[in-house]
């Protein structure tokens, strides 16, 4: 039995002794042709696209939104009729003389002999036109007296009705020995003037008293010699009557770009169903006009279309009249008049004739001053002179559309895009999914090719205008309130991307028709609440590039 | 004479020469030469009649997985999981639902342990470090077939635990009959620093319009961090480490706090003089841990379902993307607290069957399983034991891991006056490659999935064993 110890130990020493050394390890860690094909499925976004972001994105000022909702383009233009002449205050300067022997003088009991004497200062001379007062902004009197030499007397001046803090103005000489001369300068600026009026004549007036005691003897020949002069008046308000007058702007235009984007071939592919055109006065002078909107036509003026012009036609006529009351004040604040008139597919032709993508529409403007009221009508003129038209088209987006169709040029360098590594290579297929939502009422049909930077076409990535959105329905109201739910996916294969990759895709072009929902029988609204919302996920099967 | 002095040199260079690795102490059971056998089997009574135990090391690492797992022979040549020949069953089939890796590391400071006539008393010091990692094996899906339509990735069973700890180990050994000896070890434990993760569900479901994320779990530590809360419900606004002096140092490792047990159970039967049987249950208790504490727990589920794009984003994505982040995190309920949690040891269960061919040479065969959370490991030994001479014995052994790798072990104690020098090593690496891989060469053991290795001394007394059981038969 002792000697089975040292075997034993023999044979486990040599068990132990035994490393093994194994065979050479190679790990092939270039795969190239043998990586696992792994599949990579992840949603990548959801996309909500409102009508909304559509006014948004135009970056358009005239694309807005409507109190109701409904996108629409508004085009405004501001037209001013100016009315400087309505008022105007002539300058006036005279030289009177009074014989004082041939107007009955008085004695006085102090041995003075009293006369006087009274002149118009005339401000105006129409016949339809009557002022009763103003507040001066500008105005300056000035008046020159001469009494005969050696006159000893005392002379007094007041021109009653304009009034310098309620008070006439009021002015005192007295003459003696060689002093018979006396000039008088006065700013009138912020007075008030109470104007007569001399209705035979007609004339607004106000007038000039002068009182003179004469202490000593006159003759026959002696005169009192007045140079009155009232100039540069100017009216911080002015009430009266107007009277019947006319002021025009000719060629008033508004432009319009909407059609600038859409191809001229494609035009008669779109049609709206209604748009309007809006007169909006605003009448900030006391003083009502009758305005005449003439000779309204719309132009075709642009480039590479052929040019056009149509008449527009409200209830027959190429005119409409608008009636502006006139303004309001309290004494302290003008509340201005104003006048609407709305034109829109019932009272006129305006949607045939937009429906024939105009750029532009002119007319003519005349406005005549209290058209049909007497002078018993109060008016007014404060600083403004301008009476405001303003012309707007309303063009809202309810349209019907019979495949219009656009090319857009999307930028697509795919070289860029997946920083020319060849690793794209590994890509087997890729499938993009679009599940859409759609409360847009528009189908959509869609052909996208690729191009490389020579604009040679590389390939077909959807072809033959795949149908790839369904319009929604909309109710009576225009509004969608269940979703049409389409799908649809981009395939490409592993083909496809290394071809892209190689021949060095540079752009994308995508070709949309687009038709609205029904549009030979009806047309579609677009809202700010329209939207479309895609789901977009991806597929991929891809081998991994090698360690 | 000569003869076996040459082979006992011979075996003794043969060994030096191997690259011994750590090792599970298989070695160590049959080996009643090393009093540190009362460590497993605290019924085992060592031969020694005392002894003191100075400083030793145990590193123990395991592995689930090969070098030859995640890189395979397809007969041509050896594949990358990337590669369309790799075959994942062959994997999976070692993983299972987890992949383990495990790193133990004992630091016995000291022991001590004496006989008194059929009791034997012993006690230990020693600082230990865990750290168990686990892997859900659905991560591999990832390069096996990527993230696919209708596919669910059950990352529940991730798992780390981290716990270093402090031993101090009472045994006691009592010869109840001449057959019959049973052993307790009474292990008071005190938590140096702790974590661990407990995920209830942790859950990732792809689809092609949507991804769903279910988590619900909690992390808890014992360590010096520090948490700054958010607003309730958020992720913390900061997690940092605590800035500590050399004194807060020396307590972590001084302290007795984080208090907790361990139970060590063992029996050995003396069926005859050839015939034992022994049982024994490691490794049962828990830490407490009340210091330091931060806390983690999040609950609720998130579906990504792509970026959302409106109005308001569509020029800036980065907005989009930021709206993911904050909803990751406002969707998902974070709670910070301090709460106090458990940390299990992990158990083994040991069953031995020894015969003695002689007083010198014994065989050996053991049963060992260890209890892991979502894994199981079973390791079956033989082994043969030599003691040649009194002052030198000898461990061989053979060890299979169910599912997992297999290999020798060896043992190899020697005596020089009072001082034990001893050396054990498990699953040696026997088998060796030089693997090439693009432009790099190194050696590698491809079938090697655990090692452990352990070395220390002793002073013995009384170490020339039982006068009926003299060292060497002739």
């Amino acid at each position: 039995m002792q000697y089975f110890k040292i075997p034993l130990f023999v044979v486990f020493s040599l068990l132990i002794l035994s490393s093994c050394s194994e065979d050479d390890i190679h790990i092939t860690t270039d795969n190239s042709e043998d990586n696992r094909t792994l599949e990579f499925s992840a949603p990548l976004a959801r996309v909500l696209y409102t009508g909304y972001d559509m006014v948004d994105d135009a970056d358009n000022e005239h694309f807005k939104i409507r109190e109701d909702g409904l996108l629409c383009f508004e085009y405004t233009e501001e037209v001013f009729i100016e009315w400087d002449d309505l008022v105007v205050l002539n300058d006036f300067s005279e030289q009177w003389e009074f014989y004082p022997i041939l107007s009955s003088p008085l004695k006085s009991d102090n041995g003075s002999t009293s006369f006087s004497f009274t002149e118009k200062v005339i401000l105006n001379n129409r016949e339809d036109v009557r002022y009763d007062s103003l507040y001066v902004k500008e105005g300056e009197i000035e008046f020159d007296i001469e009494l005969p030499d050696n006159s000893d007397a005392s002379i007094t001046v007041v021109i009653p009705e304009v009034l310098d803090g309620g008070k006439p103005l009021t002015y005192q000489f007295d003459a003696s020995g060689a002093n018979n001369r006396f000039y008088q300068y006065e700013d009138i600026a912020g007075m008030f003037v109470e104007l007569s009026q001399d209705v035979e004549e007609s004339q607004s007036y106000f007038s000039v008293e002068v009182d003179i005691d004469y202490y000593g003897e006159l003759s026959l020949i002696d005169a009192v010699k007045i140079d009155f002069s009232l100039f540069n008046l100017k009216h911080e308000m002015i009430y009266g009557f107007m009277g019947y007058q006319t002021a025009e702007k000719l060629d008033a235009t508004i432009d319009f770009d909407l059609f600038d984007e859409i191809d001229v071939d494609l035009t008669n592919r779109i049609s709206f169903f209604d748009l309007s055109i809006g007169y909006d006065a605003i009448n900030r002078i006391g003083v009502p006009f009758n305005v005449k909107v003439d000779n309204i036509r719309f132009l075709r003026e642009r480039e590479e279309v052929d040019p056009g012009e149509w008449n527009l036609l409200i209830d027959g006529e190429n005119f409409l009249f608008v009636d502006v009351e006139g303004a309001n004040t309290d004494g302290h604040e003008i509340f201005p008049g104003s006048a609407q008139k709305f034109l829109d597919r019932n009272n006129s032709n305006v949607v045939d004739v937009f429906n024939e993508y105009p750029d532009k529409l002119v007319c003519d403007i005349i406005s005549q001053s209290n058209e049909g009221y007497d002078s018993d009508h109060l008016n007014f003129m404060g600083q403004e002179s301008d009476l405001q038209t303003d012309m707007t088209i309303y063009v809202p987006a309810w349209i019907s559309a019979d495949m219009y169709s656009r090319k857009d040029t999307v930028e697509f360098d795919f070289r860029d895009i997946t920083d020319d590594d060849d690793d794209v290579d590994e890509i087997q297929n890729f499938d993009l999914y679009f599940d859409f939502e759609n409360k847009l009422p528009f189908d959509v049909n869609l052909t996208v090719w690729v191009l490389d930077e020579y604009d040679n076409i590389i390939d077909y990535i959807i072809e033959d205008e795949k149908y790839v959105i369904k319009s929604g329905t909309p109710d009576s109201d225009g509004f969608i309130n269940e979703a049409e739910e389409t799908s649809f996916q981009i395939s490409l294969s592993n083909e496809q991307i290394v071809k892209y990759r190689e021949q060095d895709a540079k752009n994308m072009v995508l070709q949309t028709e687009i038709s609205t929902y029904d549009p030979e029988n009806s047309y579609v609204r677009i809202f700010d609440s329209s939207q479309l919302f895609s789901i977009i996920s991806f597929t991929m099967n891809a081998r991994i590039p090698g360690l | 004479m000569q003869i076996r002095l040459l082979i006992i040199l011979l075996t003794l260079l043969a060994l030096s020469i191997f690259k011994v690795k750590a090792q599970s102490p298989n070695a160590l059971y049959y080996l009643e030469t090393i009093p540190q056998t009362s460590r497993i089997n605290p019924a085992m009574q060592p031969r020694a009649n005392g002894f003191f135990a100075l400083p030793s090391v145990n590193q123990l690492f395991q592995s689930d997985v090969a070098f030859r797992d995640i890189f395979q022979d397809t007969g041509d040549d050896w594949v990358t999981p990337l590669s369309s020949r790799y075959d994942y069953s062959d994997l999976y089939r070692v993983t299972g639902s987890t992949l383990y890796l495990n790193e133990y590391l004992d630091v016995d400071l000291f022991g001590l342990g004496f006989r008194s006539g059929r009791d034997y008393f012993t006690f230990a010091l020693s600082f230990k470090n865990v750290t168990e990692i686990g892997f859900p094996s659905d991560l591999f899906k990832i390069t096996e077939k990527g993230f696919a339509d209708g596919e669910t990735f059950n990352l529940s069973t991730m798992r780390l635990n981290q716990i270093a700890y402090k031993e101090l180990s009472f045994g006691y050994s009592r010869e109840f009959t001449d057959k019959l000896t049973a052993g307790i070890n009474v292990k008071p434990i005190f938590g140096m620093v702790g974590g661990k993760t407990d995920i209830n569900r942790l859950e990732l479901q792809t689809n092609r319009t949507h991804y769903d994320m279910i988590v619900d779990g909690t992390i808890y530590s014992s360590a010096p961090i520090i948490v700054e809360e958010g607003e309730p419900g958020d992720f913390p606004e900061d997690i940092r480490d605590k800035e500590l002096e050399d004194d807060d140092i020396v307590d972590y490792f001084t302290w007795f706090k984080n208090p907790g047990v361990g139970f060590d159970l063992g029996a050995v039967y003396d069926y005859s003089d050839q015939w034992s049987f022994s049982f024994a249950l490691n490794n049962l208790g828990f830490i407490s841990w009340n210091e330091d504490l931060n806390s983690l727990s999040f609950n609720g589920e998130y579906r990504f379902d792509g970026l959302n794009v409106d109005g308001s984003n569509k020029d800036d994505l980065d907005e989009a993307v930021d709206d993911i982040v904050d909803s990751i995190k406002t969707v998902i309920h974070y709670d910070t607290g301090h709460k106090s949690f458990n940390s299990s040891l992990t158990p083994s269960l040991y069953f031995g069957a020894e015969y003695n061919l002689t007083n010198s040479i014994s065989f050996g065969a053991l049963s060992r399983t260890v209890f892991q959370k979502y894994s199981t490991r079973q390791d079956f030994n033989l082994s043969a034991n030599l003691q040649p001479y009194s002052f030198v014995a000898l461990n061989l052994n053979y060890s299979v891991r169910v599912n997992g790798s297999n290999g020798m072990g060896t043992g190899l104690t020697f005596l020089a006056g009072p001082l034990q020098i001893y050396m054990l090593a498990d699953y040696i690496p026997l088998k060796h490659a030089t693997v090439y891989m693009d432009d790099d060469e190194f050696t590698m053991f491809p079938e090697q999935q655990d090692f452990s290795f352990k070395f220390g001394l002793n002073f013995i007394f009384g170490r020339h064993g039982y006068s009926d059981e003299p060292m060497l038969v002739r």
